[in-house]
């Protein structure tokens, strides 16, 4: 469908867990490859991050839920494992979306957070339109 | 008269509820859920006086009435606070 | 009992007005004037019913106040759904 808005679960995924096109990136590049574990050298190597950077956020997917963490404990390894199916499938709308509209989706993730005012206020928008501009 | 009025005051609490609870269904927020449910108690303490003025005028209900709304505006303003003192806590 | 718990229905609808007020301050966006004056007029009405001090909601008065207060709930409604879009969801 081409006119689909970013379904609910997108955005709230997107605003509780994506806080930077990068670390899409990271979680997408698991997702694509979930046949094998990613070491944090070889997603580095891949995504032209440093080190650290993507050692620390492969960590912050396994305390989120959607990576697990094989291998020795001075050598980890990381795996795509969304905990549940609704999560893997709003993952999966994600990473369309993004390969689809990537400046929506970019959008989304560094739009500001709205005030809790304005979110009361937004509440009483009868018209469901899209919320974010794009 | 005053029973329309009464009426219309409970379809517009109850209007306010059910905007607050879709909004927070769409995206959860701790004073979007406090305030449905000060504007659901504000639509059953409308709800009420119409009872208590046209079904059961010999009944008093003042009580009932009076308690409903405290525990409406309660929950507002208890997330009104909760909110100001640091409930903007996503991410 | 009924008199504690509408006297404090007073100050509860005061302070929430308040707070609304605040929120308009922060915001610029007039729904919350209007949010702020309804639930300051709430507290009104309520003061009031507490002092004519027999139930008297029926009364007259009271309840066209009482209906001023969700008229202009109902104002901010409808004019949230004129207005344009605020610069910030664009």
């Amino acid at each position: 469908m081409p006119n689909d808005p970013l379904s609910p679960d997108v955005r709230r995924f997107v605003a509780d867990v994506i806080r930077s096109v990068n670390e899409l990136e990271l979680l997408l590049l698991l997702r694509e490859h979930q046949d094998r574990a990613w070491t944090p050298q070889e997603a580095s190597a891949r995504l032209y991050q440093s080190e650290g950077w993507v050692a620390g956020h492969l960590e912050a997917l396994v305390v989120l839920g959607l990576a697990a963490r094989e291998g020795a404990h001075d050598a980890p390894a990381y795996r795509y494992a969304p905990g549940d199916e609704r999560t893997r499938r709003t993952i999966d709308a994600l990473a369309e979306a993004f390969a689809r509209r990537r400046t929506r989706v970019i959008a989304l993730i560094y739009r500001p957070e709205p005030s809790s005012a304005e979110r009361f206020a937004d509440a009483f928008r009868l018209r469901r339109d899209d919320e974010d501009d794009a | 008269m005053a029973t329309a009025v009464y009426v219309l005051c409970a379809v517009a609490s109850t209007a306010c509820a059910v905007l607050l609870l879709r909004a927070h269904r769409r995206a959860p927020a701790s004073l979007l859920l406090w305030s449905f449910g000060c504007f659901a108690l504000l639509a059953l303490n409308n709800v009420l006086l119409v009872v208590d003025l046209e079904v059961v005028p010999d009944t008093d209900l003042s009580a009932l009435r009076a308690g409903s709304a405290l525990a409406g505006l309660l929950l507002l303003l208890g997330g009104l606070i909760v909110d100001a003192t640091g409930g903007q806590r996503r991410r | 009992m009924t008199e504690a718990l509408q006297g404090g229905a007073v100050v509860a609808a005061a302070a929430i007005a308040l707070f609304f007020w605040r929120f308009h301050r922060q915001t610029g966006d007039r729904f919350f004037a209007l949010f702020a004056t309804a639930f300051a007029i709430f507290a009104v009405n309520r003061g009031v019913l507490l002092a004519l001090d027999d139930d008297s909601e029926a009364r007259t008065l009271v309840y066209l106040v009482r209906a001023a207060a969700f008229g202009l709930i109902i104002v901010a409604i409808v004019d949230k759904n004129r207005a344009p879009r605020s610069a910030r969801d664009g």
